[in-house]
């Protein structure tokens, strides 16, 4: 597995081999420089793009999102020699441009329907929600309150309570709503990780 | 015609897979450089996710958020998720929270940060915290240090955790002793919240003069806890006393203030 050089880029950089072009440590590394010439703020912008991209394909119904996003980085990569020099404007549309069209490849030949996973189990469900208690409770306590406030009440008991919730914090409706969700998200990342520990 | 791309019904319907072509082309293309529209797009799909959980979706959305939304795998475990942090919810009630129902603590408190140090797993930390702790209490305070071996083997980084400034005595300060070989100093700061996806951070000496900054300083997290961090050259630290000011980015060039770090730098 190739990995960039630097020791203070973010380990969380990767990428796949393509099956028909030779991917290198050189095409890797001009592919950051065009991104940023600081090879930290290059990996960054990398590691954003790709994400931007992973969605883009999640969002179209694409089953291997991570897969085309992979292949549009690296045709990317592979035509850099030709476009370096004249692009301007921003790197990122340069990807839209290419994911675009590897999606357009992609629907005329689109993978078999993946089937649904099977329901989980009692135990895998008992597991899970042991993991995301603990992940709550490790929560600062204004947090876990508001996360547990702000997802409680159905319809309009819950547009009036969360009005209220956002007065008693002095901030807007849509922060507390940003800030619910951030919450949220960490929670499902800290349970997914208290699973994998446990699959350990 | 416009479209008001950010529009909560506009995302919707994107997610759903009902926007026309041309339509869609133009969100994506703004949601490969708009922070803001990707957050949108990331809250609407657990919003999306809560009404088909709760049998709030029409007959076509529905039949739309099965065929199309839930085809990547990482939305069948979103949905699951989902599936668990509702029961959790349900069953959390009003009892959730061992501060007591119905009071949301407003400001940032030195007693919930420092129960929220000793909840850190990795025993080299939680030593170095405690240690952190009994210096606090005996009236002189030192920063978690960590110095970092380069491939060449020489000592020449220096990572510091500080936390945001619990005392507001002049007596107690964090000190931080930078040897003569080290050349780089991380400052890693926690963060009080994680409102905010990017800061700036300002470092000011003690007669006030800002003597460094760094936009786009980004968050990084460990377990649930985020920090943000950044280089600095050794070389702007002589013996001083200095305050990093975080400010949290609101739009464009617009920033709040957050919070501050303070420190004194021995040599």
């Amino acid at each position: 597995m190739l990995t960039p050089r630097s020791t203070d880029v973010d380990a969380r950089i990767h990428f796949k081999m393509s099956t028909k072009w030779t991917l290198t440590q050189e095409s890797f590394d001009a592919l950051l420089a065009w991104l940023d010439p600081d090879r930290e703020q290059a990996g960054r912008k990398y590691e954003d793009i790709r994400r931007r991209l992973i969605k883009i394909f999640t969002c179209r119904g694409c089953a291997t999102p991570e897969d085309l996003a992979d292949e549009s980085i690296n045709r990317v990569m592979r035509r850099l020699k030709d476009i370096r020099e004249g692009y301007t404007g921003d790197r990122a549309l340069y990807f839209f441009g290419v994911a675009h069209k590897v999606f357009l490849e992609y629907i005329k030949n689109p993978p078999p329907p993946a089937q649904m996973p099977a329901p989980e189990s009692s135990d895998e469900t008992e597991r899970e929600y042991t993991c995301l208690e603990h992940c709550v409770e490790s929560l600062q306590p204004k947090n876990r309150e508001l996360v547990i406030r702000y997802y409680q009440q159905e319809k309009r008991a819950k547009i009036d309570d969360r009005k209220q919730l956002a007065a008693q914090l002095g901030i807007a409706l849509n922060a507390l709503r940003i800030r619910a969700h951030r919450i949220r998200a960490n929670l499902q990342k800290c349970m997914h990780e208290c699973l994998e520990r446990q699959e350990a | 015609m416009n479209l008001n791309l950010e529009s909560p019904d506009v995302i919707r319907q994107y997610l759903l897979g009902m926007l026309a072509q041309e339509q869609y082309l133009r969100l994506e293309q703004r949601l490969l450089t708009s922070n803001d529209l990707l957050e949108e797009i990331l809250i609407a799909e657990d919003e999306l996710i809560d009404e088909y959980l709760r049998g709030e979706l029409s007959e076509t959305e529905q039949k739309n958020f099965v065929v199309c939304f839930l085809k990547a795998p990482e939305r069948q475990q979103k949905l699951r998720f989902s599936k668990t942090f509702k029961r959790y919810i349900k069953s959390a009630g009003t009892e959730g929270t061992s501060e007591g129902a119905g009071s949301v603590s407003q400001a940032f408190s030195a007693r919930d940060y420092l129960s929220r140090l000793t909840r850190v797993r990795s025993p080299v930390v939680t030593f170095s915290l405690a240690a952190t702790l009994l210096v606090l209490l005996s009236g002189v305070s030192w920063v978690l240090v960590r110095r970092v071996m380069t491939p060449r083997g020489a000592h020449n980084s220096l990572v510091v955790r500080l936390t945001p400034k619990l005392v507001r005595d002049a007596g107690e300060t964090n000190r931080i002793l930078i040897p003569a070989d080290v050349n780089t100093v991380r400052l890693q700061l926690a963060l009080p919240d994680d409102d905010y996806k990017t800061y700036r951070a300002a470092l000011r000496s003690s007669g006030g003069a800002e003597i460094w900054a760094g936009n786009n300083v980004t968050v990084n997290t460990v377990g649930v806890d985020g920090y943000v961090q950044f280089d600095l050259p050794a070389e702007i630290l002589g013996p001083d006393d200095y305050k990093v000011t975080l400010s949290g980015h609101l739009s464009e060039d617009k920033y709040e203030d957050v919070t501050n770090y303070s420190f004194r730098v021995v040599r």
